[in-house]
């Protein structure tokens, strides 16, 4: 089992001040729910409860919010993004299942005093949640203990006034001692509950389920009393049915969706936003609807996207070239990086990918700000023809930015490996320094991979959610327009400004091999070196603010979508301010 | 549960009972060749379409019985919404309600009480049990030509 959650860094930058007040309000809230659970539950039994779910001795927990921090990992927004910080999830390996289950029952003993098959049946009734099989506990023990199908406790004790002696299924008699009853007065033999029980295991999954032989006795066999009469392969088979029973029924648990994986994820407290979560198996999902992730935008949302674009998909090819031609010499220009800063090679034209038009180098965003999609103006009599026109504009406009931050996405997930592999050794060696030392570069590769990933999905939620609410509309873009523009400024420092501390790029007549070893060979010039690593300081600073920055900007897009953009009653400061 | 190959005493003893105390309108016969194969005779019930008829039933004990329920077939062709052309029965008992608790006795009487109280909701043969809910007093009236035909 490997324990996760998201880190949630405090930051406090000066341009998003704005916003602030709400965020902190929300935060406070998020947490108290947690806080309330913990004191209900965990309080009693935190010491080994804990120790369970961790089994991982390497996930030394050294972050500050109480969760081990196992690093980021490659498009999963719950880590780059505090929006999900309250999703602790753990990853069940096969066979985790069923130690998650008897964890379960043994936290159900300590809350509820019961014994363990008490707890095992009330459980197993209320689909594994805690919270519902405690509370109907407590209302009514009776009643609880009946829908669960357990005898009652007073009923119990008159055992040894049992009347029959002649077991019920093979008609032979027997000392009352020789006979086993499920908790209720039907008696059946050692041999024939072997048998009984051997067929229920022949009828697969319902196992989990068996009843007493009686005809319409509703009590459940307990869990101890079934493995006293299995055989060692029945056992095996036993235990896979109440592991798949477990994580089939338990709202907290999905099993992963990745093509043969058999782990599956596991929550202690259910999310209330559709969360993307990652199998260690590599698979990145939405816990809520399975499928692919979509953070932050709701999975109703998602999959009606998804659906039309599947749909559109061959009208919208002519849309997916990877040139646009230059807006000033029209030479075509091929996009190759994520960031939507073009840059003609022929006349040096700086101009946004997106829209074409001239690309600000103060604030660095597009001139137009073309985040914002404005409907064109359509007289009074305009006719269908036109209407279908514009809400094909208008859907090409939403699908252009989602793919283009999808591709862009790609990219940049690629980007964090190839930095990994080769440029991340290279800084190492050249400024003199530790891993450590550099890993602030590969998070900011992952915060761009991830809020690219969050982007994307944003432009499918305006497209449907926010075509009629003008005031949502534009609060909204001024949301997206701010964490589209830290993320550009970051783009072109890990693309662009970095490369003034790496290797040069290989000539194109070199193969590969010859390129690495020149690479690798490769040294600042001894009157550089001073230089670059004084240059390199002040880049990791600035790129790390950036990246905070990114982050913050990023938290709010997604507290904002998840509350229905209720920040908008917030009053817009400084928008146009840059960090 | 003694060796699988010998006979279980508890079919032993369920054929001895039956034998011993039979089951008012039914008659119950084991085969000669396989005592696993019961071979009986239900009357059709008191005022019901039925009535008068001999139904002819076939009683199998497959070899994990009791754990497994026992396989009930009509011999005599029945219009009843709850068998199929083949005689096989729709029944509860005989499926997921099965309990080895339960005996050729109690199905054999289930079976007589699925003879009285049709059930057109949960249909073996769609076009019957339309008839049935249709027009409950045409598919009786087959019904009880049936018995006549081939029942008498
Ligand atoms: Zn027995
Ligand atoms: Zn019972
Ligand atoms: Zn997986
Ligand atoms: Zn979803
Ligand atoms: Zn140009
Ligand atoms: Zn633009």
């Amino acid at each position: 089992m490997t324990k996760k959650s998201g880190t949630a860094p405090h930051l406090r930058l000066p341009s998003f001040d704005a916003f602030a007040s709400s965020l902190d309000a929300m935060t406070v809230e998020a947490l108290g729910d947690d806080a309330y659970y913990a004191s209900w539950f965990d309080d009693s039994d935190d010491a080994e409860n804990d120790d369970d779910y961790v089994t991982n001795a390497d996930d030394a927990d050294d972050a500050d919010d109480g969760f081990p921090d196992l690093g980021l990992r490659e498009g999963l927004p719950s880590e780059t993004c505090s929006a999900s910080r309250n999703s602790v999830y753990v990853v069940y390996e096969p066979g985790d299942d069923i130690k998650g289950r008897r964890e379960l029952i043994n936290r159900a003993c300590g809350v509820l005093g019961t014994s363990e098959r008490d707890s095992e049946a009330l459980l197993h009734f209320h689909a594994w949640n805690l919270e519902d099989a405690v509370t109907s506990w407590f209302e009514n023990e009776r009643k609880a203990r009946e829908a669960c199908g357990l005898s009652d406790p007073d009923a119990q004790t008159s055992e040894g006034g049992m009347a029959t002696t002649t077991c019920n299924i093979c008609f032979d008699d027997f000392e009352p001692s020789e006979l086993v009853t499920a908790g209720c007065s039907h008696a059946f033999c050692t041999g024939c509950w072997a048998g009984y029980i051997a067929s229920k295991i022949g009828e697969g999954l319902s196992v989990v389920d068996t009843r007493c032989p009686m005809t319409k006795c509703p009590i459940k066999v307990g869990e101890a009393m079934m493995r006293r009469f299995l055989n060692e392969d029945d056992a095996k088979k036993f235990d896979v049915y109440l592991g798949r029973s477990f994580v089939e029924s338990n709202v907290k648990i999905q099993p992963c969706t990745g093509i043969d994986c058999e782990r599956s994820i596991v929550f202690e407290n259910l999310p209330t936003n559709p969360v993307a979560v990652n199998c260690t198996c590599g698979k990145v999902f939405c816990f809520s609807c399975g499928g692919d992730t979509h953070h932050p935008i709701p999975c109703k949302v998602a999959s009606e996207w998804t659906k039309k674009i599947t749909l559109d998909g061959a009208n919208s090819e002519w849309m997916l070239v990877n040139t646009k031609p230059c807006p000033k010499c029209q030479r075509p220009i091929l996009k190759n990086g994520g960031c939507m800063h073009m840059q003609c090679s022929q006349c040096h034209t700086s101009f946004c990918w997106l829209c074409s038009s001239p690309w600000d180098a103060g604030p660095y965003a597009c001139s137009k700000r073309c985040n914002q999609y404005k409907r064109t103006e359509s007289n009074s009599n305009e006719n269908r023809k036109k209407r279908a026109r514009e809400s094909l504009e208008r859907y090409v406009f939403y699908y252009e930015r989602y793919r283009a931050h999808e591709n862009s996405g790609k990219k940049a997930l690629e980007d964090v490996d190839k930095f990994k592999s080769s440029a991340l050794g290279f800084l190492i060696e050249l400024q003199r320094t530790s891993e450590t030392q550099v890993g602030f570069v590969m998070k900011a590769l992952k915060q761009v991979s991830s809020s690219r990933q969050i982007l994307k999905w944003t432009y499918a939620y305006a497209y449907f959610e926010l075509a009629d609410d003008v005031r949502k509309k534009n609060f909204f873009e001024h949301v997206q327009g701010e964490m589209e523009r830290a993320l550009e400024l970051i783009s072109r420092m890990i693309e662009l400004d970095i490369k003034a501390f790496l290797p040069p790029d290989p000539d194109t007549e070199d193969d590969e091999k010859v390129a690495l070893e020149k690479a690798m060979a490769y040294r600042y010039p001894p009157e550089e070196q001073d230089k670059l690593e004084k240059a390199f300081e002040q880049y990791k600073t600035l790129l790390i603010d950036r990246t905070a920055v990114l982050r913050k900007s990023c938290d709010t897009l997604c507290i904002e979508l998840e509350n229905g953009l209720l920040g908008m009653s917030t009053p817009i400061k400084g928008s146009q301010q840059d960090a | 549960m003694a060796d699988p190959a010998a006979l279980p005493r508890r079919i032993l003893k369920e054929a001895q009972r039956l034998r011993l105390e039979p089951i008012p309108g039914i008659a119950v016969e084991v085969s000669e060749t396989n005592l696993r194969h019961f071979l009986c005779v239900v009357d059709g019930p008191e005022g019901t379409a039925y009535e008068g008829g001999k139904f002819k039933l076939e009683l199998f004990l497959p070899a994990e019985y009791p754990m497994a329920p026992p396989e009930v077939f009509f011999r005599t062709k029945i219009y009843h919404p709850n068998t199929d052309k083949l005689g096989r029965i729709c029944l509860d008992v005989l499926k997921d309600k099965w309990s080895p608790a339960l005996q050729i006795r109690t199905i054999l009487l289930s079976v007589q009480a699925l003879m009285s109280a049709p059930n057109p909701d949960d249909p073996l043969r769609e076009n019957v049990a339309e008839h049935w809910k249709t027009d409950e007093r045409g598919a009786l009236a087959v019904a009880r030509e049936w018995t006549q035909k081939y029942a008498m």
